[in-house]
């Protein structure tokens, strides 16, 4: 079929473009009607193929859930396999996502919004099922895929205990624990002892409280032994 | 390495579904790899009321290379090869993505129809006649359309070519037969009967 709309398009390449500045020539528009709608018919032509295509459509709808939908890979619609996730939130799989990069030479976008990707900055999703046979791969890569970059583990923010009105804080302090409450540094407005992130400056004034102490301790001793 | 053709199967279905986006597309054969896309002429452009054929051919990299797009109906526009059909438009170039489909790429064929960029043309000559003259560009573009993409010859000739196929002929020797004969069902009767 393709074969025949080339040898179709051809001939009368010529035709209009011997006087493309105006409008073509009512005769030579006579004389071409007939062969461009010929061509645009090509399609409809078609209708008794639609077996195979029909085949292949019922066959992909069993395949399809709204899962997939939902997280399918950009790249291969399918259900990410090895799924990562870019810092700008799109998903896909690792090879799919691998190969983009690969073909990609200069600059190394996401599909998706084009913001810049970079291999070793993507984020693996690992799912409660995630521990496949990798003999079972399916999709055989022609180049060696790489294993996707492993998920960076910060360290679990700490609440700083001196915030904390609880007594098995001061216990840990070794009863120092009142000492800042001296300097005034207490965190007064007592935050019912539920962890929230600290603020910078109360890091900051968590840190001078416990430079104090310190130098309280070291001037007491100093005392003491001299 | 092959096709992903479960891909390229889903992006079939979904246009198949959304009949509102205007865009069709048909498989040539039994290879997913040959397409003909399907788009109309957007309203309010001197394309509007046309039907557009577009070729398309997958590459095995699809959809990690964009799909070869060329226009089978040939269209006046300044980003479009009056010649060969062959398309000016960044995302078939080094702007594809394979987040991009068909369907996309067909609409945004739509789109090029009804905004052309004179600056980065394909077609000189349109692209001169569109700075130049607005109004001759958009007379000719229009009689193009009437001429090359009208829905009412698309069907006439359709009837032609079942006619010729009924007969016990294949549809692409019917086709071949038909352009050669320059759309007149007898000519090409003797053509495919001579042959």
């Amino acid at each position: 079929m393709s074969a025949a709309l080339e040898a179709l398009t051809v001939p009368h390449a010529g035709g209009p473009l011997a006087a493309p500045q105006q409008q073509p020539p009512a005769g030579a528009l006579q004389q071409q009607q007939q062969p461009p709608a010929a061509l645009g018919a090509a399609p409809k032509l078609l209708d008794a193929e639609e077996d195979p295509k029909a085949a292949l459509k019922a066959q992909a709808a069993e395949l399809e859930s709204q899962e997939d939908i939902l997280f399918s890979c950009n790249i291969c619609y399918d259900l990410a396999s090895e799924p990562v996730v870019t810092l700008c939130g799109h998903l896909y799989c690792w090879p799919c996502l691998y190969r983009w990069l690969q073909v990609q030479s200069h600059c190394r976008t996401c599909p998706v919004c084009k913001a810049g990707v970079e291999k070793d900055k993507v984020i693996p999703i690992y799912g409660r099922g995630g521990n496949e046979d990798p003999r079972a791969k399916s999709k055989g890569e022609p180049e060696a895929v790489p294993q996707r970059p492993a998920g960076q583990r910060p360290a679990p923010v700490v609440r700083n205990p001196l915030l904390q009105p609880n007594a098995n804080v001061n216990a840990q302090q070794g009863g120092l624990g009142i000492i800042p409450t001296l300097f005034g540094l207490q965190n007064g407005n007592g935050n019912g002892g539920y962890a929230e992130p600290l603020t910078p400056e109360q890091q900051h004034q968590a840190f001078l409280s416990r430079l104090l102490l310190m130098l309280g301790s070291f001037v007491i001793m100093c005392l003491l032994l001299f | 390495m092959p096709i992903d053709l479960g891909r390229v199967q889903k992006e079939i279905r979904d246009i198949d579904r959304d009949k509102a986006s205007g865009v069709t597309i048909e498989v040539q054969g039994n290879s997913v790899q040959k397409l003909i896309g399907c788009l109309k002429g957007p309203r309010d452009t001197p394309f509007d009321g046309g039907i557009f054929y577009v070729n398309i051919e997958l590459d095995d990299q699809y959809p990690f290379v964009p799909p070869k797009m060329r226009f089978i109906t040939k269209v006046w526009h300044p980003n479009i090869s009056s010649a060969n059909g062959a398309i000016c438009l960044d995302i078939l170039k080094d702007q594809w993505s394979p987040a991009l489909t068909l369907k996309t790429a067909l609409l945004s064929l739509q789109a090029l129809l009804s905004s052309p960029q004179p600056d980065d043309p394909q077609d000189a000559v349109v692209a001169r006649q569109y700075m130049g003259s607005l109004a001759e560009y958009e007379a000719t573009a229009r009689q193009w359309t009437q001429t090359y993409a009208h829905a009412q010859q698309v069907v006439g000739l359709e009837a032609k070519v079942q006619q010729i196929v009924e007969m016990g002929f294949g549809r692409e020797q019917a086709l071949a037969a038909l352009k050669r004969a320059n759309g007149d069902e007898n000519g090409a009767m003797e053509i495919l009967l001579g042959a």
